[in-house]
């Protein structure tokens, strides 16, 4: 054999792979354009139509091989395969002009024996679809009819008007889906068929045996020009836009390009996914998305090796998808994607903190796996020159590290910002970039930055429930956060892309718009639980909602001439385009916010476009129209005693400015009224820490401006005006939207703050006197953090709550702080005399001496049982509850004792992080434990794995061990020891 | 138990000398006073809650009014603490075995033969529960899953009714009374039980002669 057949076989082989150089799936040349395809599992094969070579292409599956051709009429446009397999439709769209001749028509194959029947039609049929009676919906550009396969009977079923059919011969580098462009579908079950074409969608329902017929436009065009249903026919996609049975956009791809022969989407209702190429631009890298079924968030993007281009469909058990390609066929292993090759992070994001407490270069690490256990190579480059990752390329599984120098940053407070970009030449998923995040805090900037990952876009803080939600546009969430400890509690899912958030004036719902759904999503705030959505009319999306008496509007984004103010009605759960808004017309600007009183008696209209406008709930109309600027962008607040602000200014109640707030060079972000003052959030144009300054509403005049964490979000394209900013209902901190998440201030962030005073330290485990390296202490004094907050945050934050506490200069991670208490742990190195500062917004506290011995082992008393409280944590292995009078040790019982003091450990682990699974970081000194002087063998003793500074003895109770109600279980370690008393029984 | 076992070495060597075995199994219930529990915090009761019961016997007659059996009783139940309107239990089991004089007011060949009974032996208290580390009413006493095995009296009687030829009927009670159960039913530090618990269990059989 030949050099060049030897490496022809090689290629062969490759492409027959499921997954080669970096992509999913295999095309199968087919020598034309595809134009439709069924699949005909009995069979085991795959009907492709090859428009252009006039011929029925039988490929073999799931491998794609050609069994055989059928030769038909010319330009087979359309396939569809009868319930019973019998009958295999073709429809030719051959709608040819002079000099030629129209040769529109129908070609029944019946497959069982071999038969075939041809129909003329006088119209160019668009495509065709069986239903459950046995009956084909065929729909030409004039006419829905209904076939009868077995008689050839065709019964007229309506009209269609308005549909303009390409005429042949048609330009060069014309592809089916440009020429046809027109799609039918049937669901699963085949009770419904929905169809779309340039003019028309519509749903043809069998039970019904009507056309519900819609007329549509669509910017850009709904391309792809495919239409693929659900299982029942509950919904559909069309081109770029999921749609449900009445026609409503659920959901739509953002920034589609309207192609109509490029892309392709399958439903599989099973999995509640939607596979889809939706290019964004003519040229784009072929790449197919998973998507969730209700709104179309993104899961994975998967690179193809070539185009879709037309429908695809989808094996019964939902494993393998058939797509029309470029080539002419691509085979799609879906069910198997969980064995390609696919790169992953262990986070999304990475949050490093710099800053007073620590100024040396902060690291995290990050794991790049490939989920199917393959080795598979990757690169990884960091967009910023301040934050480094190494190694920068490897083969997975492998740990990166990310590196935030603080000098690097040239110290400049607040967070920058970093993309990770990681590639892969065998991988054949497209990872998500890693946005590294790294915090430099000065003693001078003001609040606790909590990361959030994601993009977040609104926050909102609930008037009457002791919580806070805030959108996540990127994911499509609502994020709902205790306002108590800002724990995240529920997490909502949106429509696509929300926009902003608006609570109803009896404050039991929660309303969300979104810029790609023709719905506003409904919650019941008090059960957390989504509601029917409110419907818009056709084009309408509802980007900004605000309710007040009596009222609900919406300012939507509208596919047509105008954007518009339109009204909802939660009864019927639909909403309605105002005729006018007062003696004005209903025209808006694109960037449009709204936004209610919080008496609910007005609500006010800010237009990038320098409009402004008011709704007065009392009068039940528009009221005021002003347009006093020529643009308007940032913050925007609307208080309950007729006043407003819009970026910098504040309006009175005619909407006429009565003050400018001082803002410098800075961007308005957040604004809240507060009485007779405001809070007003700056973002410095390059970057840096944010600023809050308190505004006196009578002088417009800002009080003490204070520097805060870190900066409000940047905008986001489009989003001119933005709320960033959320006073909580029970008035003890003010959450601000910032770049890493949010950032909490306390009510009197900028008050003047006393310096710390440290009066005693102690274990944080029974609170005795003794500490040891490694382990957990608690420092009590006065003024030790302006605010209470814990963390579970791993590795540990050196700084909590605008505190942190040092030992011999190093800071320290810490777990909680409040005023009075700060749980932290010391660190390895730290043994013998050391000292101690804390440093807060206040000052910095005096050096407290410290007396640290080798091993200080002390016992838990943080275990509660019913009433009980202040249990020893001792753990019976059996039943994985604390030993107490009632849970008694038993003779062979295995314990496992949670201590700190332990000392240090090996292999090392440092201070902050959590303990390793494997291998186990074990004591160095090892303890020694008895139970009323029996000897316990110790069967592991060093940290608990995923833990800081909690260490874990486990041992065994023999039989023999003497029985009580209050026996001695002691722990000698070095020269220290505990005791407490456990009961014990036979 | 040095009383004990002397009189049961004496009736079991009697009734080796004897012709006239017996043996059988019966069913019934078993109903309990329960004990108090004093404690500074107030008053309540623990013991074992009503179950049902089950038993085998062997017995041999040794004299025309008086036989002697050895008679195994098993009952699954529950040891319970109560107070007010609170009541907290736990699974347990209890065995008994013991040897019973029986006199007889009827001699050998009668239809019907009502009898007393008296006789001594063990039980056995095991509480099988599943163990919390908060147990509802813990600070007076703590039901605990552990066994435990304390000697025991039974006192009682009923009557044998033959049946048929080779088969007779038996309905009787026992009565067995036994030191409390400490250990299986702990009291909590503070508490004190006193008392002795009282079983009474009644049955319902078939014996026949061998």
């Amino acid at each position: 054999m030949k050099r060049e057949a030897w490496w022809s076989l090689v290629l062969c082989g490759c492409l027959a792979a499921p997954v080669c150089g970096g992509t999913f799936g295999k095309a199968v040349s087919i020598g034309g354009h595809a134009s439709d395809l069924v699949l005909d599992e009995t069979r085991g094969e795959l009907y492709v139509a090859n428009f252009t070579a006039n011929r029925i292409e039988a490929l073999a599956v799931p491998d794609g091989t050609l069994k055989h051709s059928i030769n038909v009429a010319p330009q087979p446009g359309s396939l569809a395969l009868s319930p019973d397999g019998r009958y295999l439709l073709v429809t030719h769209y051959a709608n040819y002009q002079t000099p030629g001749m129209p040769r529109n028509a129908i070609t029944l194959l019946d497959l069982a024996t071999g038969a075939r029947q041809t129909f003329a039609l006088s119209a160019p049929p668009l495509g065709a679809a069986f239903l459950i009676n046995g009956r084909a919906l065929i729909v030409t550009t004039t006419e829905f009819l209904s076939f009868e396969p077995v008689s050839g009977t065709v019964r007229l079923l309506d009209t269609v008007e308005g549909v303009t059919a390409t005429t042949l011969p048609a330009p060069p580098a014309n592809f089916p889906p440009q020429i046809i462009a027109a799609s039918v579908a049937a669901s699963r079950d085949q009770q419904v068929v929905y169809g779309l074409t340039d003019t028309i969608r519509f749903r043809y329902d069998l039970l019904s045996g009507r056309v519900v017929s819609l007329g549509y436009t669509a910017e850009p065009p709904l391309g792809p020009r495919v239409v693929s249903v659900s299982r029942d026919g509950a919904y559909y996609t069309a081109g770029w836009a999921l749609f449900d049975r009445q026609g409503s956009v659920i959901a739509q791809f953002p920034g589609a390009s309207g192609l109509l022969n490029v892309g392709s989407h399958a439903i599989d209702s099973d999995r509640g996914v939607i596979y889809a190429q939706i290019p964004a631009e003519e040229g784009a890298p072929p790449v197919l998305m998973i998507a969730d079924a209700d709104n179309l968030t993104v899961r994975e993007r998967v690179q193809l090796p070539e185009n879709l281009a037309g429908r695809s469909v989808l094996s019964s058990d939902g494993s393998m998808m058939y797509s029309a390609s470029d080539s002419g066929v691509l085979i799609l292993p879906v069910g198997n994607y969980s064995r390609a090759r696919r790169l992953k992070t262990s986070s999304e994001e990475i949050f490093l903190r710099t800053g007073f407490c620590n100024r040396r270069v902060a690291v995290q690490g990050l794991w790049i796996e490939d989920e199917s256990g393959a080795t598979t190579d990757f690169t990884i480059a960091s967009s910023h020159p301040a934050i480094t990752v190494s190694p920068s390329y490897g083969t997975t599984p492998a740990r990166v590290e990310v590196r935030a120098d603080p000098n690097a940053l040239q110290n400049r407070s607040g967070t920058a910002v970093a993309w990770l970009d990681i590639r892969s030449s065998g991988a054949v998923n497209l990872p998500s970039r890693v946005r590294v995040l790294a915090s430099l805090l000065e003693p001078d900037q003001r609040g606790t930055v909590i990361h959030i990952p994601g993009r977040l876009v609104d926050i909102l803080a609930d008037p009457v429930r002791n919580r806070f939600y805030v959108l996540r546009q990127d994911r499509n969430e609502v994020l709902v956060f205790d306002a108590a400890d800002y724990r995240r509690i529920a997490v909502l899912r949106t429509g696509n892309t929300p926009t902003q958030m608006a609570i109803t004036a009896d404050r039991r719902l929660l309303l969300v718009g979104n810029d790609n759904s023709q719905i506003a999503n409904v919650y019941d705030l008090d059960t957390l639980v989504q509601t029917a959505p409110v419907r818009f009319p056709p084009g309408h999306y509802p980007r900004s909602l605000a309710a007040a008496a009596g009222a609900i509007l919406a300012a939507s984004r509208v596919a047509g001439p105008n954007h518009t103010i339109d009204r909802v009605d939660l009864l019927t759960r639909t909403a309605s385009e105002l005729p006018t808004l007062g003696v004005y017309e209903n025209k808006v600007d694109l960037h449009t916010v709204l936004v209610a009183s919080g008496n609910g008696s007005s609500i006010l209209v800010a237009e990038a476009d320098g409009s402004l406008m008011l709704y007065d709930a009392n009068a039940a109309t528009f009221t005021i129209s002003r347009k006093d600027y020529t643009s308007l962008e940032g913050a925007y607040a609307a208080s309950n005693s007729g006043m407003f602000v819009v970026d910098n200014l504040l309006l009175n109640s005619s909407l006429v400015p009565v003050g400018r707030f001082e803002k410098g060079a800075n961007l308005s972000s957040g604004f809240a009224f507060d009485g007779d003052s405001g809070l007003l959030t700056l973002a410095p144009p390059g970057g840096g820490a944010g600023v809050m300054e308190r505004v006196d509403l009578s002088s417009a005049a800002a009080v003490r401006p204070t520097r805060i964490a870190e900066a409000p979000p940047e905008r986001e394209p489009g989003f001119a005006l933005t709320r960033t900013l959320a006073p909580l209902a029970n008035r003890q901190a003010i959450v601000s939207l910032t770049t890493a998440g949010f950032t909490v201030l306390s009510w009197n962030y900028d008050a003047a703050t006393a310096p710390p005073r440290i009066d005693a330290v102690v274990n944080a485990a029974d609170f005795s006197r003794p500490v040891a390296p490694g382990g957990l202490i608690a420092v009590f004094g006065e003024d030790l953090s302006p605010v209470n907050m814990a963390t579970s945050e791993m590795p540990l934050p050196t700084a909590l709550g605008d505190t942190c506490l040092t030992v011999n200069g190093a800071p320290v991670p810490m777990l909680f702080v409040s005023p009075g208490q700060v749980n932290a742990q010391l660190p390895f190195e730290a043994e013998g005399n050391v000292t101690l500062a804390l440093h807060t917004p206040g000052g910095v506290s005096d050096n407290f001496p410290l007396s640290v011995s080798s091993t200080a082992p002390s016992l838990f008393h943080s275990g509660s049982a019913g009433p009980l409280v202040d249990i020893a944590t001792v753990v019976r292995a059996e039943n994985n509850q604390l030993a107490t009078q009632a849970n008694p040790v038993h003779g062979g019982d295995a314990l496992v004792i949670y201590l700190t003091g332990l000392g240090r450990v090996w292999p090392a682990v440092p201070a902050g992080s959590a303990a390793p699974y494997d291998p186990l970081a074990q004591v160095v000194i090892p303890p020694a434990v008895t139970l009323g002087g029996t000897e316990l063998p110790v069967l592991y003793a060093g940290l608990t794995p995923g833990c800081a500074g909690v260490y874990q003895i486990n041992v065994r109770v023999p039989h023999w061990a003497p029985a009580g109600s209050k026996v001695p279980l002691t722990i000698d370690q070095g020269d220290s020891s505990t005791t407490v008393t456990v009961r014990v029984v036979q | 138990m040095r009383i004990l076992m002397p009189v049961v070495l004496l009736t079991a060597a009697a009734a080796g000398l004897a012709q006239t075995w017996e043996a059988g199994g019966s069913a019934g219930g078993s109903l309990s006073r329960n004990v108090g529990v004093s404690s500074q915090l107030g008053q309540a009761s623990a013991g074992l809650a009503s179950g049902a019961a089950f038993g085998a016997v062997l017995g041999q007659s040794i004299h025309r009014i008086v036989s002697g059996e050895i008679r195994y009783t098993f009952q699954p139940g529950e040891i319970q603490v109560a107070s007010g309107g609170t009541r907290t239990s736990f699974r347990s089991q209890f065995h008994a075995i013991h040897y019973d004089l029986l006199f007889h007011t009827r001699p050998e060949g009668s239809s019907v033969r009502p009898f007393f009974a008296a006789g001594g032996g063990g039980r056995i208290f095991k509480g099988t529960g599943k163990e919390n580390a908060y147990q509802p009413l813990q600070e007076y006493a703590l039901l605990t899953r552990t066994r435990e095995w304390k000697p025991m009296a039974s006192v009682g009687g009923g009557v044998k009714i033959a049946i048929s030829p080779r088969m007779f009927l038996r309905v009787e009670f026992r009565d067995y009374i036994s030191p409390f159960p400490k250990q299986v039913i702990a009291p909590a530090d503070g508490s004190k039980i006193s008392g002795w618990l009282h079983s009474v269990v009644p049955l319902v059989g078939i014996s026949v002669p061998l």
